[in-house]
């Protein structure tokens, strides 16, 4: 029988051991492939699902809050141009509320008038003081009161946009009576920019 | 027209001499050109929307006062509203003076009718 040479024995040892450890190496390893990257920020994979409000509506933390809202923009470029509004906004800003107003030139002191939006964020529609009778209406969907005031220079459209908070659109002139067919028009109009 | 009493007598002086202003273009006593009569009506009618404007924020100053619900604010609150709607005051004052340019706008568009009236009636000697 032939003897196989020592040098030949410890090769195939060799090979053998090697064999052994590389198939333990592929079997056990759990490593996957790529560059590690720390997670430092919660938000760094997520997707921005929320988009940012850029809508020119009034924000306001509740519905129809009316502190944020500006009244000069409740009159827009449209309306102004159904209403025959011919003056600049002129604001004004009392203890209990914000007014905006303008006026419409019709070409004589008899016929012109101011219109007036005024917002009330902490009054409602039985808040209202009027001079004489205060009229029950509906604007839209919404209740309101047709009243006059000033002694009678002025006809205000009091809309309710929350129990407690209301938006005023008026008229002033020479005859507040006469001013309230124009009060409502304007009133109509501005109703559906309420909160 | 005016309340002729105390500090607003001389308000119904005002009155008076707009009523006579009228009544004499009215009656062809005088007469002014288009720009002079433009003019005058231009700043009528700045007088008349300063009126109506200030007319609008006095009904909102008649509206409830914020001034909290303490037992005090419940007292000063009606008397905050009633000197904003006085209407033995300034609020009469303000319709009187509003109605005095009215007037005064219809004595000045008078009186430029007038104008013109002369002006036509010369020339139509001259041609």
């Amino acid at each position: 029988m032939r003897e196989v040479p020592t040098t030949v024995k410890q090769s195939r040892v060799l090979v053998a051991l090697v064999i052994t450890v590389m198939a333990g190496t592929v079997a056990c390893s759990t490593e996957t492939g790529g560059r590690a990257v720390p997670d430092s920020t919660g938000a760094a994979t997520t997707t921005p699902e929320e988009s940012t409000s850029d809508s020119v509506e009034p924000t306001s933390e509740t519905s129809g809050d009316l502190a944020a809202v500006d009244p000069c923009d409740l009159l827009t470029p449209s309306m102004k141009t159904t209403l025959g509004v011919t003056g600049e906004p002129q604001p004004e800003k009392t203890p209990s509320a914000e007014l905006c107003q303008w006026s419409v030139d019709k070409g004589s002191i008899a016929d012109s008038f101011t219109y007036g939006i005024a917002v009330f964020p902490r009054a409602g529609i039985d808040k209202v003081v009027a001079v004489g009778e205060k009229k029950e209406i509906t604007v839209g969907s919404r209740k309101a009161i047709e009243s006059l005031r000033a002694g009678g220079a002025v006809c205000a459209i009091s809309i309710e946009v929350t129990p407690t908070s209301r938006v005023d659109v008026q008229a002033s002139g020479g005859d507040g009576a006469a001013l309230c067919a124009p009060a409502l028009e304007a009133a109509e109009l501005v109703e559906p920019e309420l909160p | 027209m005016y309340i002729d009493e105390g500090k607003a007598a001389p308000l119904d002086a005002i009155g008076k001499s707009m009523n006579a202003f009228a009544q004499s273009a009215a009656a062809g006593q005088f007469a002014i050109n288009q720009s002079g009569g433009d003019a005058l009506l231009k700043a009528i009618t700045k007088m008349a929307q300063w009126v109506e404007s200030k007319a609008g924020v006095l009904g909102v100053l008649e509206q409830e006062p914020m001034l909290g619900g303490s037992n005090n604010a419940g007292i000063m609150k009606p008397y905050v509203q009633k000197v904003a709607t006085d209407e033995q005051g300034f609020l009469i004052q303000l319709a009187a003076f509003r109605g005095t340019l009215l007037k005064a706008e219809e004595g000045i568009k008078q009186a430029m009718e007038n104008y013109r009236e002369v002006d036509d009636n010369t020339a139509s000697r001259l041609a």
